[in-house]
C-alpha cells in the first residue's frame, strides 16, 4: 500500500525523520510507537503533505507512485486519510456540509454521481449512531465547540464516511474516556478488511487493546528501530522506550 | 453647475450654494472643522483627498419633478422618483453629530425629501449618478411612527460617473417602531464614490437594524450616528468584500442614552488586493442608561498582503454595571484550516472559499434574501483571479 523509503523530512528547518524506512501493506494494521519527539507526527504530516514539513530526501510510494511533491487534496482523493490529532475548527460551515463536499468531490474524482443530501444525511445519521454521537452535531459548526472526545470521534465519522484505503490515525485514543475509545476502535474496526491500511500512532498500548495491530513498529529519532508483532507493546510497557532501541 | 473648492470654502459660506444655510450646521461643522487626516478614521478613509478635489456642485433645482412611485429615486443629486402618500412637509436632523460630513451634507444638500410613515412598508431606494466630475448632496429625512416596521433597502449605480462625490444622508426618527436598513453597494474603482451621513433616533422600546453590505473595487463610506432611547434595541451589521484598490469605511457612534438598551454590532472584512477598510465603531453608554447590553465584534481576514484593515471598536461607559464585550481580528486564512479542509479532498480554491463562507455565513444568514445573489456574485469575484 505504502512504501516510505530512506525519508528525510524536517520542520522549521530542522531534521525530524531522518532516514525513515517503512512498508505498509495492503490489508494490515501497522501501529508506531515512540516516545515524544521521535517524529511520529512528522511522519504523518509528511504521507499526507503538511505545509509545515520539508522533504529533504528519500521518497513516499503510495500505491506504486511518489507522493512526495503531489497536493493534499489529491492524497486524499486518492485515498489517504488521516485522522487528526488535534482537529481544526471551522467556525460558520457546517459539519454536515462540509462532510458532503468533502464525499462529492471523492465521488467526482471517482467519476461517480454525487449523493444526493436525503441519502448523505440518511448515511451520515446512520455513522452518528455506530460513533455514539449526536446527530445534531451534524448541524453544528465544523468542530466548533465539540469536546476533545467529540472532536475525535468527529474524525471517526469522516473516515467511516468517506471509506479511504490508506488511514492514518493520529493519537486517536488521546483525551478518550473508555467509552469513547470503545466507539472509535468499533468505528475503526468496522472498516478493517483486506484492502484497507491503518497506520496507528500512539503513545499509549491502550487503543492496540481494541485494534488489534498486525505490525508494531518503534520509532526513535527519526528512524524505525524496531519492527515486530504485537508482543512489543508488552515489552514497552514493561521496560520502556529507552531500553527497546536496537534496529533489525 | 459651478465650480468649487471644498476645502478652500469657509463653513459659513458653504450653505450660500444651494440656499441650504442652516445656523446649526455651520456651527455644528465649525466646531467639527472640515473632514481632515487630523480626524482618525480619516487618516485612513481618505476624505481630505476626496474634498480637496476640484468639482461642479449640483445646483439647487427650480421646480420639483419627482415622479409618484413606490420607489425613493435619487439621480444625479435631484429626486426622480417618491411615494407622494409619504411625502411630508416637516424634515428632521440631529442637533449633533460626530462626524463633520454630516453637516456638511445638509450644507451642500440641494435636494431634501421628508417622508413620514405610519405603516408597514418597505422602501426601495436607488441613489444614480452617472456625471463626471459632479458634487452632488442630498439627504432623507425620515419619521417612522404608530408602531410601523420599515425595510428601507438602498443601492447605488455609479459607474458612469467618475471622479463624482456624492455626500447624502438619512436622518430618521423611529417613535415606538422598528427601521431595517439595508445598504448594499458595489462600488466601482471608476465610478462615483458614494458619502452616506446618517443620524438615526431610535425612541423607546424601538428597534433599529442597520445593516452596510460593501462589495467591489471603489470607494465608499457610510457613517452613521444611531441614539437609543429606553428599552430599544440596535443590530448593525457590517460586511465588507473588498478588493482591487478599495477604500471602504464602516464608521459609528452608537449612544446609549437610557436605561435597558441594547446593541449588537458585528462587522466581517475580506480585503483582497490592494484593498483597505477601516471599521471605527464607537459605543457609548451614558450615566442614565443602566442595564445596557453591548456586544461588538469586528473580524477581518486580509487574503493578501497588501490589503489593509485599520478596525477600531470601542466602549466608552458611564455606568457602573452592564453586560459589555467587544473584540477585532484580522489576519489572513488559518493554514491549519486550509490544510485541513484540503485533506479530505477538497482543493484548495474550493478550502478557501468554504473557509471564507463560514467566516461571514452569520452576516449573510441576516441578509434579505434580494441580497444574497448580489452577496454571492461578489464573493466569486474575490476568487475569480486566484
Amino acid at each position: 500500500m505504502i512504501k516510505i523509503e530512506s525519508l528525510k523530512a524536517a520542520i522549521g528547518g530542522k531534521e525530524i525523520l531522518k532516514g525513515l524506512d517503512l512498508e505498509i501493506k495492503k490489508g494490515k494494521v501497522h501501529a508506531i510507537m515512540g516516545p515524544n519527539g521521535a517524529g511520529k507526527s512528522t511522519l504523518s504530516k509528511a504521507i499526507t503533505g503538511h505545509y509545515e514539513v520539508e522533504i529533504t530526501g528519500g521518497d513516499i510510494l503510495y500505491k506504486g507512485e511518489s507522493i512526495t511533491k503531489m497536493e493534499p487534496e489529491l492524497r486524499a482523493l486518492k485515498g489517504i486519510f488521516m485522522s487528526f490529532q488535534n482537529p481544526v475548527e471551522v467556525p460558520g460551515v457546517t459539519n454536515a456540509y462540509f462532510l458532503r463536499e468533502a464525499l462529492n468531490a471523492k465521488m467526482e474524482f471517482e467519476g461517480k454521481e454525487p449523493l444526493n443530501p436525503a441519502d448523505f444525511l440518511r448515511m451520515a445519521r446512520e455513522y452518528c449512531e455506530i460513533l455514539g454521537m449526536d446527530p445534531k452535531m451534524l448541524n453544528r459548526s465544523l468542530n466548533v465547540g465539540f469536546s476533545g472526545g467529540e472532536k475525535k470521534r468527529n474524525e471517526i465519522l469522516q473516515m467511516l464516511i468517506l471509506k479511504p484505503d490508506f488511514i492514518i490515525l493520529d493519537e486517536i485514543d488521546s483525551g478518550l474516556d473508555i467509552d469513547a475509545l470503545k466507539a472509535v476502535s468499533q468505528g475503526i474496526n468496522r472498516l478493517r478488511n483486506a484492502d484497507r491500511s491503518f497506520l496507528i500512532i500512539t503513545h499509549y498500548s491502550r487503543i492496540l487493546e481494541y485494534v488489534k495491530p498486525d505490525y508494531v513498529h518503534i520509532l526513535k529519532d527519526g528512524r524505525v528501530t524496531k519492527t515486530g508483532d504485537y508482543s512489543i507493546v508488552k515489552d514497552i510497557e514493561e521496560r520502556g522506550y529507552s531500553e527497546i532501541g536496537e534496529r533489525l | 453647475m459651478r465650480e468649487i473648492e471644498l476645502l478652500k470654502s469657509d463653513p459659513g459660506t458653504l450653505g450660500d450654494f444651494c440656499g441650504a444655510k442652516e445656523e446649526k450646521f455651520v456651527d455644528m461643522l465649525k466646531s467639527l472643522k472640515m473632514p481632515s487626516k487630523e480626524v482618525e478614521h480619516y487618516r485612513y478613509f481618505d476624505m481630505e483627498y476626496l474634498l480637496s478635489k476640484n468639482y461642479y456642485l449640483i445646483d439647487k433645482k427650480s421646480s420639483r419633478s419627482a415622479e409618484n412611485s413606490n420607489r425613493l429615486v435619487f439621480e444625479n443629486g435631484y429626486l426622480k422618483e417618491a411615494p407622494k402618500e409619504f411625502i411630508s412637509r416637516s424634515g428632521f436632523s440631529a442637533q449633533e453629530h460626530f462626524d463633520p460630513v454630516y453637516p456638511l451634507s445638509h450644507l451642500l444638500s440641494c435636494e431634501r425629501v421628508s417622508l413620514e410613515i405610519d405603516r408597514d412598508v418597505t422602501l426601495e431606494v436607488s441613489h444614480v449618478n452617472t456625471l463626471k466630475g459632479a458634487l452632488g448632496a442630498y439627504r432623507i429625512s425620515l419619521r417612522i411612527k404608530s408602531g410601523a416596521k420599515v425595510l428601507i433597502k438602498e443601492r447605488f449605480e455609479g459607474e458612469k460617473g467618475s471622479g463624482s462625490l456624492i455626500l447624502f444622508g438619512w436622518d430618521v426618527d423611529i417613535q415606538e417602531g422598528s427601521l431595517e436598513f439595508v445598504t448594499i453597494s458595489e462600488p466601482k474603482s471608476e465610478g462615483a464614490v458614494f458619502v452616506g451621513s446618517h443620524y438615526i433616533r431610535a425612541d423607546k422600546e424601538s428597534f433599529t437594524g442597520y445593516r452596510s453590505y460593501a462589495l467591489g473595487s471603489g470607494t465608499v463610506a457610510n457613517i452613521a450616528l444611531i441614539e437609543l432611547e429606553k428599552s430599544s434595541r440596535c443590530e448593525a451589521s457590517h460586511l465588507v468584500f473588498a478588493m482591487e484598490r478599495a477604500s471602504v469605511a464602516n464608521i459609528t457612534k452608537i449612544v446609549h442614552k437610557k436605561s435597558d438598551a441594547a446593541t449588537r454590532q458585528k462587522s466581517r472584512h475580506v480585503l483582497k488586493d490592494k484593498a483597505q477598510a477601516v471599521f471605527d465603531a464607537l459605543v457609548r453608554v451614558e450615566k442614565d442608561a443602566e442595564g445596557a447590553s453591548v456586544h461588538q465584534e469586528n473580524r477581518t481576514v486580509l487574503l493578501n498582503d497588501g490589503a489593509y484593515m485599520v478596525a477600531k471598536p470601542q466602549l466608552e461607559i458611564y455606568i457602573d454595571e452592564l453586560e459589555a464585550s467587544h473584540g477585532s481580528t484580522t489576519g489572513q486564512i488559518d493554514p491549519q484550516e486550509l490544510f485541513y479542509i484540503r485533506s479530505r479532498g477538497i482543493e484548495e480554491l474550493k478550502a478557501k472559499k468554504l473557509i471564507i463562507t463560514g467566516f461571514v455565513n452569520e452576516l449573510i444568514q441576516e441578509a434579505p434574501k434580494e441580497c444574497i445573489e448580489e452577496i454571492g456574485v461578489a464573493f466569486e469575484r474575490l476568487f475569480a483571479t486566484e
